[in-house]
């Protein structure tokens, strides 16, 4: 019965093709990036909650 | 480099912290109340305070007001220290925390009087709804004024999380809580039917995601690596665990309906990407246990860091559940048995409220410039809380396997074997006893903390503005080591932007099209508008939370349809504003309950539910006997529901509460002839109204087919 119902909407098919295409292309940008850099270039970043004024 | 000198603001922090102990102890006793409802139904008391109110008022609680003001309070105090400035307005700071306590009272006085959008965890009336979102906005003002004014120039992961928080649970709240009032009490849901529930959902997965997982994984990201003295493991992993957590979050809403009459499409987007979350749940979660490597001896003597352990392990166990619950074969399984209540309950205890824990323990010394009154306290409320947690989960996990096998066996004849729901219901109730045990242990431990921090307070002294200084930022600065994720890192304005992007898309690819489906949505030529009285009746159903303990849903299953009737159709629900799914058969499901008994039935068992069911947990409705039903309002009622599209007539608001009337009385004489004598006028006539009405009009259109 879905299919009857959906099959109405003017190309209902992009939706599903759309969300995995920008889930796709998004998470091999951020993959991609994130391998490419180098740990150090976050080391200072990371210690931002260790530092302490009055510690 | 001038240094610049500067104070935090520790008093709102305290403010905060104190907010979040008081109310965690409140909501938590509701909660036992709650619990202790289900086995010993004595203890719903009166109208006010029946399991169907209570329950509401329970979630509410814990979700806003208890991990709503930890959360604050977490982020109040990071939020300052990472950015190295004060929060940008004291005055807005301090309408924030008196806003949303005002908003809390609210809740507590609205909801007993039965005053619901019964939306889950969106129940809140409309005006409260506006206040909401007024105090979101000014909380969300001030954290990026103090964005602004910072003085480090790189945002740290925890930062993230809360940019993505304040932007999307304002999307969240706004798209689900949109309404036509009716009088100041009372509203109706834009949306109807399978829209409705599918936005309901949206949002009530998404509270889940970013009210109480994005805000509280920013504070694991500070808070932990500040207990451990250690930076996170991985702060690459971490970026992964960010943007992959809340673009996945967000499309995974539908899977609170499979098997429902929501498009088939949208369950399996709704699967796959819950399964796909699993990926960044637990590298988040193994990024939190890798910070201690090394550590592990520490957490021995350190309270705070015993709490994290748990409550980082609690977060892998339910979102490792959290997937598995959504492939459709499991969800046939825990939908609606309290197998759904256990693994909230292991977010809920577990993940945000031993992570609170572990924060208040480390926090108030802090603030009071003193010690940890006593680690021996602290380390009994972890064990106290540890078992409350085992007690809790374990037996509603037995209950939930054993509630779904019973709903489901058929015997060699073909038949149901528990063809009665209740014997169904009588079997469970000792696991909910031993469920409130587990709930009581919890609190008992949470008090002892309770005492603890507040002997930890008095010995200390407030450090209401602590001193502070760093250099201020350079004005023209030009980044020399230009990695692609510094250049968003350093702009809170794309970081906000950003997520809202991704949220968006997610939250739009999955509504929009069944919005087109509205106009497609199979109609059913006899469902038909409910009548005044029924629409009346229905109000009356929403206002006593009966969809907190009855479905509306009759899913597909030959055992379903056996014990209902016909499963439900999407047609079916056109005219519900708002949708009455619920989530938890604590009772059987109603969709195909008008019709199966007599109205004296009806009336029997709302007066005295154990009469008529012996060993049913119902409370009495005995007071809708004694009340007048409110006709003043109906015809504002229809006008509304003409403005939502509903096709009554032309002017029928003029002309509705004759008919109300009318139909009424019938009742009332039916309910004569069986020797009851009530007025036409009382709110039970109204509820039996619309229970005869519930699913009947399908069975009109079969008999028009035959005769045909």
């Amino acid at each position: 019965m879905y299919k009857e119902v959906l099959s109405t909407i003017k190309d209902i098919s992009i939706y599903p093709v759309f969300s995995f295409v920008i889930f796709f292309v998004f998470f091999t940008l951020v993959g991609v990036w994130v391998l490419k850099s180098k740990k150090e270039d976050f080391e200072s970043i990371s210690k931002l909650p260790l530092e302490e004024t009055n510690d | 480099m001038t240094i610049e000198k500067f104070r935090y603001d520790n008093k709102i922090v305290a403010m905060f912290a104190w907010a979040t102990v008081i109310w965690a102890i409140v909501g938590m006793l509701v909660g036992l109340l709650a619990a202790f409802q289900l086995p010993f139904p004595a203890l719903n008391f009166d109208a006010h305070t029946t399991f169907g109110r209570i329950r509401p008022l329970h979630t509410n609680a814990i979700i806003f007001a208890f991990v709503g003001n930890g959360m604050f309070m977490g982020i109040y105090y990071s939020l300052q220290r990472l950015l190295k400035a004060r929060m940008y307005s004291d005055v807005l700071s301090y309408i924030h925390f008196w806003g949303w306590q005002l908003i809390i009272v609210g809740a507590a006085i609205t909801l007993p009087l039965g005053i619901t959008a019964s939306k889950e965890y969106a129940e809140l009336e409309w005006p409260l709804d506006i206040a909401i979102a007024i105090v979101w906005v000014i909380f969300g003002i001030n954290m990026f004024g103090t964005l602004v004014r910072r003085r480090e120039r790189h945002l740290y992961v925890a930062i993230w999380f809360y940019i993505a928080t304040v932007v999307t649970v304002a999307v969240l709240h706004i798209v689900n809580s949109l309404a036509i009032p009716v009088t100041l009490f009372k509203s109706y849901s834009l949306y109807a039917g399978v829209q409705d529930a599918l936005v309901q959902w949206w949002y009530g997965h998404n509270a889940v995601a970013f009210f109480l997982t994005t805000p509280y994984l920013g504070l694991m990201y500070y808070f932990l690596p500040k207990a451990a003295n250690r930076p996170v493991y991985s702060y690459r992993l971490s970026i992964i665990h960010f943007w992959s957590l809340i673009f996945l979050y967000i499309w995974a809403g539908p899977h609170h309906l499979l098997y429902t009459a929501l498009p088939d499409w949208a369950q399996s987007l709704g699967v796959v990407f819950s399964i796909m979350l699993l990926a960044p749940s637990w590298g988040g979660m193994i990024n939190g246990l890798l910070t201690l490597r090394g550590a592990w001896d520490r957490v021995r003597d350190n309270p705070e860091l015993k709490f994290y352990v748990v409550a980082v392990t609690a977060y892998g166990m339910a979102t490792f559940e959290g997937p598995m619950l959504s492939l459709k074969s499991v969800n046939a399984i825990s939908h609606f048995t309290d197998w759904t209540i256990a693994h909230v309950h292991i977010g809920a205890l577990g993940w945000n409220g031993f992570l609170t824990f572990g924060i208040l323990y480390w926090l108030i010394p802090k603030l009071f410039n003193t010690s940890l009154y006593s680690k021996k306290l602290a380390g009994i409320h972890f064990w106290l809380g540890t078992l409350g947690i085992v007690f809790y989960a374990i037996p509603l996990y037995w209950a939930g396997i054993t509630q779904h096998f019973m709903w489901k066996e058929f015997t060699e004849d073909g038949v149901l074997r528990y063809p009665n729901f209740l014997e169904t219901v009588v079997q469970v109730v000792p696991m909910y006893k031993l469920r409130a045990l587990g709930g009581s242990l919890y609190l008992l431990g949470s008090l002892v903390m309770v005492y603890n921090l507040i002997k930890t307070a008095r010995a200390g002294k407030m450090v209401a503005n602590e001193d502070a200084e760093a250099p201020a930022l350079e004005k023209n600065y030009v980044a020399h080591d230009d990695h692609w994720h510094r250049w968003i890192e350093r702009r809170p304005a794309q970081m906000l932007i950003g997520s809202l992007i991704v949220i968006l898309i997610g939250g739009m690819v999955e509504i929009i099209p069944t919005f087109m489906v509205k106009s497609n949505v199979p109609t059913i030529a006899s469902v038909k508008p409910y009548t005044p009285l029924e629409l009346q009746g229905r109000d009356i159903y929403v206002r006593e939370g009966c969809y907190t303990c009855h479905s509306q849903m009759v899913r597909p299953f030959r055992y379903e349809t056996e014990r209902y009737g016909e499963y439900s159709k999407p047609g079916e629900f056109v005219y519900d504003h708002p949708f009455q799914w619920g989530s938890k058969r604590t009772g059987p499901d109603l969709h195909r309950e008008g019709g199966k008994y007599p109205n004296s039935w009806h009336y029997n068992h709302m007066l005295d539910p154990q009469t008529m069911s012996p060993g049913s947990i119902m409370p009495s409705y005995a007071f809708m006997i004694d009340d007048d039903l409110d006709t003043t309002t109906t015809a504002a009622k229809i006008r509304a529901m003409q403005k939502l599209g509903v096709p009554y007539p032309e002017g029928y608001d003029a002309q509705a509460n004759k008919d109300l009337m009318k139909q009424a009385n019938s009742i009332a004489s039916n309910l004569e002839k069986d020797g009851i004598k009530v007025m036409g006028n009382k709110e039970i006539v109204a509820l039996i109204a619309y229970l005869q009405r519930l699913g009947v009009d399908i069975k009109a259109e079969k008999t028009t087919a035959s005769v045909n």
